[in-house]
């Protein structure tokens, strides 16, 4: 769901030389980053750091750049491959810092307010917790999907896997949700059956 | 697309559906309304599909952390900075400044020494401790903007084509610079030492704020856009009697001053495109339900820290039912006076409402999202 058009010439007038295009870059995307970049890996001061050397680089190559339909989708896929090999060169970096990405139930955002509807909080409730025991790559996948809105083409770019790969992570979660969110909705129905009968 | 025989999973890795669910159109709509009424046993699959789409954004969103994203900003400045100032600029503040502070301090400290040797107390030392003060010229002729941070931590970004005299040391009582072009400056707060702009005949003075000149060389006026703070401008006329602080003007944000410099006239309007004024938090969310001219007219006056005139008496009746959160403040305004069959000026940075009041039944309630 990019605007390529404004988009473009955003691209093309900060390529010029524009601060005020790059700064507008920036604020228009580094929400996103952030939120992304805890997709991959925990650690927030690497995620800010790859960031930070991700703008630099971008402006002082900025006259070196080629045109790109989507800046998300460049700026995304340079962040991850960013943060991928500072972490491969990384000697006490270990594998398991993949799986051992969890939420801080907390920090993570069903924001209450928004879900006034308490029976559509609880759907919303169990498909966190469904959510959770996905895979950090099926998450991954989710998050560029449904958040960022990517297609699966690009999806499959930014994580470096084969088109087939990139949709199976998604239908596999979205299988794997949709089948907590039947069983609470079966559940809702037979709690006011219960409510009915007596 | 058979969407007819697609389960929930299937519809919600759709791209046509996930995009009614997370922006939806009234073609959108009326495709997908059109789909149930065609095939109402699809109705679960649909409305799971939905909640799926619907639940994921929600939990892939996580709070915004403004204050992250502007810190890490600061970073990306700062070290942009250190690669930005040109040559000759650095050459000159730096080295040579350095190189005379340093051999100053050579030589005071072998005077002292001298003197404690010699006990020769007499000896002033007072004449070498002035530092170095010279007037810094800063042309902008590269092809980008140039920061510049002067001594006293404001900072000044000069447009391609600007020109900006100031002095590597404040001294005196105010921080004086000297412009011509196009400048946003960021002054840092001193409330004892007024920092003032002197461009093309236009002086503004300020204690710490932000805010843009632009005094193109030879043009025939010169305007002042204020960002944050408080700003005074007036005409640079000096062997007056009368304080030509009197004769000009004070600036709020989002206010603007031009000034006519044949006419040595100043007047006062808005900027082009004001700014919400509030944080975020504070954002008054703009969706009016039945309300009143009066609270609209002070939401706006509250979000763009402006006035708002008109006349209560008269408007009472008028009432308001819309949502106009993402317009600009211009196009709010087009707005609302176009449901209330209104009309508004802007005169002297102020909003004057122009209405012949309302009879109850004549505004109709609009809502631009449907």
């Amino acid at each position: 769901m990019s605007t390529p058009d404004s988009s473009n010439e955003l691209w093309y007038t900060f390529r010029q030389g524009d601060e005020r295009a790059f700064q507008t870059i920036y604020r228009l995307y580094a929400h996103d980053l952030l939120n992304y970049g805890r997709k991959v890996t925990n650690d927030v001061a690497l995620i800010e750091d790859s960031i930070h050397d991700l703008f630099i680089e971008l402006w002082q190559s900025r006259a070196n750049l080629s045109d790109t339909d989507s800046i998300k989708f460049y700026l995304v896929r340079s962040l991850r491959n960013k943060i991928t090999r500072t972490r491969s060169r990384d000697p006490f970096f270990q594998a398991s810092d993949v799986d051992a990405l969890t939420f801080d139930v907390d920090d993570i955002g069903i924001e209450n307010k928004l879900i006034e509807d308490e029976e559509l909080r609880h759907v919303y409730e169990q498909l966190r917790k469904s959510y959770e025991r996905l895979t950090p790559r099926q998450q991954e996948a989710l998050n560029l999907r449904f958040y960022q809105h990517f297609s699966n083409e690009e999806i499959a770019r930014i994580m470096g896997v084969n088109y087939q790969s990139a949709c199976r992570f998604i239908y596999s979660a979205l299988k794997t949700l949709r089948e907590a969110i039947r069983i609470f909705s079966l559940y809702l129905a037979w709690i006011s059956m219960e409510q009915y009968l007596h | 697309m058979n969407y007819c025989q697609l389960n929930a999973e299937d519809l919600a890795a759709d791209d046509y559906f996930k995009e009614w669910v997370c922006s939806p159109t009234p073609e959108t709509n009326a495709f997908w309304k059109s789909f149930l009424s065609d095939y109402p046993e699809r109705y679960y699959q649909v409305e799971e599909a939905r909640q799926l789409v619907a639940g994921l954004e929600q939990i892939e969103k996580r709070p915004t952390e403004t204050v992250r994203v502007d810190a890490l900003w600061n970073r990306i400045e700062d070290s942009l900075d250190t690669y930005r100032i040109i040559p000759a600029e650095r050459w000159l503040t730096r080295s040579i400044v350095w190189k005379i502070a340093a051999s100053l301090l050579l030589f005071l400290g072998v005077s002292w020494v001298g003197q404690t040797a010699f006990k020769q107390t007499e000896l002033s030392l007072q004449p070498f401790i002035q530092p170095a003060n010279d007037w810094v010229e800063t042309l902008n002729e590269a092809s980008q903007v140039m920061h510049i941070q002067l001594v006293d931590g404001s900072r000044v970004t000069l447009q391609k084509g600007g020109h900006l005299r100031y002095k590597s040391q404040f001294s005196g009582t105010k921080r004086e610079v000297y412009l011509t072009g196009d400048a946003f400056f960021e002054v840092t707060k001193n409330p004892n030492k007024p920092f003032v702009v002197y461009a093309n005949g236009l002086v503004t003075k300020v204690l710490g704020t932000s805010f843009r000149i632009n005094a193109p060389t030879g043009a025939p006026t010169v305007t002042v856009d204020v960002k944050s703070g408080r700003v005074s401008v007036y005409p640079n006329q000096s062997g007056q009697a009368q304080d030509p602080e009197s004769k000009g003007l004070v600036l709020t944000p989002n206010q603007q001053a031009v000034f006519h410099r044949d006419e040595a006239k100043l007047d006062k309007s808005l900027i082009e495109n004001p700014d919400v004024l509030l944080s975020e938090k504070e954002a008054e969310r703009f969706v009016f339900d039945d309300a009143s001219a009066a609270s609209v007219f002070r939401a706006l006056e509250k979000t763009y820290g402006i006035t708002v005139i008109f006349d209560e008496e008269v408007m009472q009746d008028c009432t308001i039912t819309m949502s106009l959160d993402r317009e600009s403040l211009f196009q709010k305004l087009d707005v609302i006076c176009r449901v209330l069959d209104a009309e508004y000026k802007l005169i002297d940075a102020q909003i004057v409402i122009y209405s012949k009041g309302c009879s109850g039944s004549r505004n109709k309630p609009i809502h631009p999202s449907q």
